[in-house]
């Protein structure tokens, strides 16, 4: 086991795409016309927007696929720069195959701003004869209607618990790794029909025991730093300032996370836990206050201790 | 007294513990500026922790061939004229040494310029700042007719930045180990102890070794401590080792604002103490929550805390110590801050979490350098790595040595991005394996 699975197994084929019959059904079809419109893929994370991107891509332009599809990622190179020259530049040359086209794959478009959007858009038109757009998002909605109406859309489902387990069985057997029946489960329960994050959290599982049971899982599901986080919160809004410190503190002695980092995921985890509104925006201006501080403050630990004991305080008497 | 660290630091590179991979680089490179060639790196930068001989094998180096030295290091102000003032002028011409031998080049005569703790340049702060300190440098480096080795704990901080890669190509880097305890009590101290006539167990001699986590010159400092005006050092001296007045000072202080209802005794307390009050801040914050129960006391405390470590914050950046009393102002404070009086208190503990922390400050920037390696074999933005997939894959790499060589040449992995992911276990073995792989991946293409 030498590879990050997730890639070692991504399909490369459209047909070994699973769960998004429908989807493959089309894209097949563009391949066999050697044709195709601008895509929006929308969908939760894990669901193969990205695999089914580069399966198409191998599909039309076949071994020499990478000289033909440019991969970006919009939350990494966002703002209109980006739009204007790079995307620019790469979609007005000319293609290097006998398809007549290239294809950009803007994965997390949603992050894109509107304005870079719109310069976005007349890209695509002025350029289409010779670069075709996917847009990937978790929500369709956020990307700007002048867009939408210029592409076709794809919406992407969670995978099936039986999709999913039949992939983690064939990994597991190809792996030569012992996959028990609760350790399915349990994926499934804690990465619900995200592919990746099942076999991340199947690889990271296998790296630390021999036999993968439902146990396993839930130590290796609680690794990523956004899960840590969550517990963190949780535990601070019960009041509980020790048990939340102890999160706090292996996150940044063991694992390095950055105080920003850190607070940058409480801010979009407090969205997603069931908390009164009330509360929610209380905690929001302890949270300002306290990263303001800590970009004046001597001591970035001390501002992250104090945030912690006042969740704590607050969330104790909101019970 | 003289400082035994002083005393006996090595002479000869053949008397340098450990390390001998790099000592027979460095070696072969004085070789050939003897010479009389001027080899194609002209300057090397030593790499490592506190302690693990950097400094001693330049001198070394310098000592056998018999070359002259330049020594510039952080107590100078080094600025861009400070550096060229000396470093180049050294650099150029062959003359005299600092003693005032000649020395010619034509018999293999140098004169070594050593620039020690060269990560810690300040760019462009302030008047008596480093400022261009960097650009000095790579300047002397280019045009240096002289030997030049730079120091650094940090290679990051030297090489960051435009300047820093123009730099890192111009140069030879040369890592050093943290020697292990064995090494350190079996080839160092024991000798030490028998040229100073000491009594002591083996034993002894290790868990002061392995105290110092590697760094030689804090173990013999510490051995010298314990050595004080005795002949032997028993299992009793050793408690003492580490619990030096400074503690007890900042501990006491601690306990006083934990224990008092009252801000003006805390003040006092403060006031005599005398004592670094960042550090006094980072006592209370460990100890505080075991103390202040009740969590309305424990979040008034940390307005304080916060208070002080913001007026912390401002006289570092601002370099205005005015703001000094106010920062003991709210550290006092903290004693009010509690409606009830607890009395708890159990023994404190030390913030030693703040140490570690501060050793890892550079970790944002590898999370961040790998995260970037990362996102392009995940195909999802950096962000999505950082905080989804970077644990899994930090795990995986522990845990796995074939998983972790063979990422290492995925990912073109530095040494130090190795450290940071696996703590600083089985480094070498995943260099060693990722160098096979590297190797066979070569004869296949």
């Amino acid at each position: 086991m030498e590879d990050v699975w997730v890639e070692k197994y991504r399909p490369v084929k459209l047909d070994d795409i699973v769960g998004q019959d429908y989807i493959v059904e089309r894209l097949k079809s563009y391949v066999k016309e050697k044709n195709m419109p601008h895509l929006i893929f929308a969908g939760p994370p894990g669901t193969g927007k990205t695999t089914s991107a580069i399966a198409l891509a191998i599909g039309l332009f076949g071994e020499n696929w990478k000289a033909s599809f440019n991969e970006l990622n919009a939350s990494d190179e966002r703002g209109i720069d980006t739009v204007r020259v790079q995307i620019k530049d790469y979609a007005r040359t000319a293609p290097s195959n006998d398809v007549g086209f290239k294809i950009i794959f803007l994965d997390e478009a949603d992050h894109l701003t509107p304005d870079a959007q719109a310069a976005l858009r007349r890209t695509m038109e002025k350029f289409s004869k010779t670069c075709r757009f996917i847009l990937s998002c978790n929500y369709s909605s956020r990307i700007i209607d002048p867009i939408q109406s210029r592409a076709s859309i794809f919406r992407f489902k969670p995978l099936s618990k039986e999709d999913i387990s039949r992939r983690l069985k064939y990994i597991a057997e190809k792996e030569k790794i012992k996959l028990e029946d609760d350790a399915i489960e349990a994926i499934y329960i804690v990465a619900n029909g995200d592919m990746r994050k099942s076999i991340n959290i199947l690889q990271a599982a296998a790296s630390m025991g021999e036999k993968i049971n439902s146990d396993i899982i839930y130590k290796a599901s609680g690794l990523a730093s956004r899960d840590v986080v969550r517990k963190m919160l949780e535990k601070s809004l019960n009041g509980d300032f020790l048990g939340a410190r102890e999160l706090l503190d292996k996150m940044i002695v063991e694992y390095g996370v950055a105080a920003e980092d850190i607070i940058k995921q409480m801010h979009s985890e407090l969205y997603k836990i069931s908390i009164p509104e009330d509360l929610l925006v209380q905690l929001l201006e302890i949270m300002a206050d306290i990263e303001f501080r800590i970009t004046e403050g001597a001591n970035e630990k001390i501002g992250l201790d104090a945030l912690l004991a006042k969740f704590s305080n607050l969330g104790k008497n909101q019970k | 007294m003289i400082e035994w660290a002083e005393k006996y630091r090595p002479k000869s590179l053949k008397d340098i513990v450990g390390n001998q991979d790099a000592i027979q680089k460095i070696r072969e490179w004085g070789e050939s500026w003897k010479s009389g060639n001027i080899p194609k790196k002209k300057a090397l930068v030593f790499e490592g922790k506190p302690g693990v001989g950097k400094t001693s094998t330049a001198l070394a180096l310098a000592n056998d061939f018999g070359w002259g030295i330049i020594e510039l290091n952080a107590s100078d102000i080094r600025n861009e004229e400070h550096i060229k003032e000396i470093a180049m002028r050294g650099s150029l011409y062959e003359t005299f040494s600092d003693n005032g031998d000649f020395l010619s080049s034509k018999e293999g005569k140098r004169k070594l310029i050593i620039i020690d703790e060269a990560d810690n340049l300040y760019e462009g702060k302030g008047d008596s700042g480093d400022r261009g300190g960097r650009k000095a440098i790579i300047e002397t480096v280019k045009v240096t007719m002289q030997p030049v080795i730079l120091i650094v704990n940090d290679p990051y901080e030297l090489f960051k930045g435009e300047q820093g890669q123009v730099l890192r190509n111009l140069v030879e880097e040369i890592k050093f180990r943290s020697l292990n305890y064995k090494q350190i009590s079996s080839s160092i101290l024991k000798m030490i102890c028998a040229r100073e006539n000491i009594i002591v167990d083996r034993n002894i001699l290790d868990r002061i070794a392995q105290k110092s986590g590697g760094d030689v010159r804090a173990a013999i400092n510490d051995l010298q401590m314990l050595a004080q005006g005795k002949k032997t050092i028993t299992e009793k001296d050793l408690e003492n080792l580490g619990s030096r007045d400074i503690v007890e000072n900042i501990y006491s202080a601690t306990l006083n604002i934990i224990l008092s209802m009252s801000m003006k005794t805390s003040r006092e307390v403060l006031n005599s103490v005398d004592e670094d009050p960042s550090l006094i801040m980072q006592w209370i914050d460990e100890n505080i929550a075991h103390e202040y129960l009740d969590t309305e006391d424990l979040s008034r405390a940390f307005d304080y805390i916060s208070d002080a470590n913001l007026y912390l914050g401002r006289i570092r950046r601002l370099q205005y110590y005015g703001f000094l009393s106010y920062v003991y102002d709210f550290l006092a404070a903290v004693s009010i801050a509690k409606k009830h009086k607890y009395g708890i208190h159990g023994k404190l503990n030390s913030p030693d979490f703040l140490k570690a922390m501060a050793q890892r400050k550079r970790s944002k920037d590898y999370r961040d350098i790998i995260s970037q390696k990362l996102s392009k074999i995940t195909h999802q933005s950096q962000d999505s790595t950082n905080f989804e997939f970077f644990e899994i894959f930090m795990r995986i790499f522990r845990n796995d040595i074939n998983f972790a060589a063979w990422n290492t040449v995925i990912l073109n992995l530095s040494e130090e991005e190795i450290e940071f992911l696996t703590g600083n276990e089985n480094v070498e073995k995943i260099l060693e394996k990722s160098k096979d792989i590297m190797k066979k991946m070569g004869n296949n293409a």
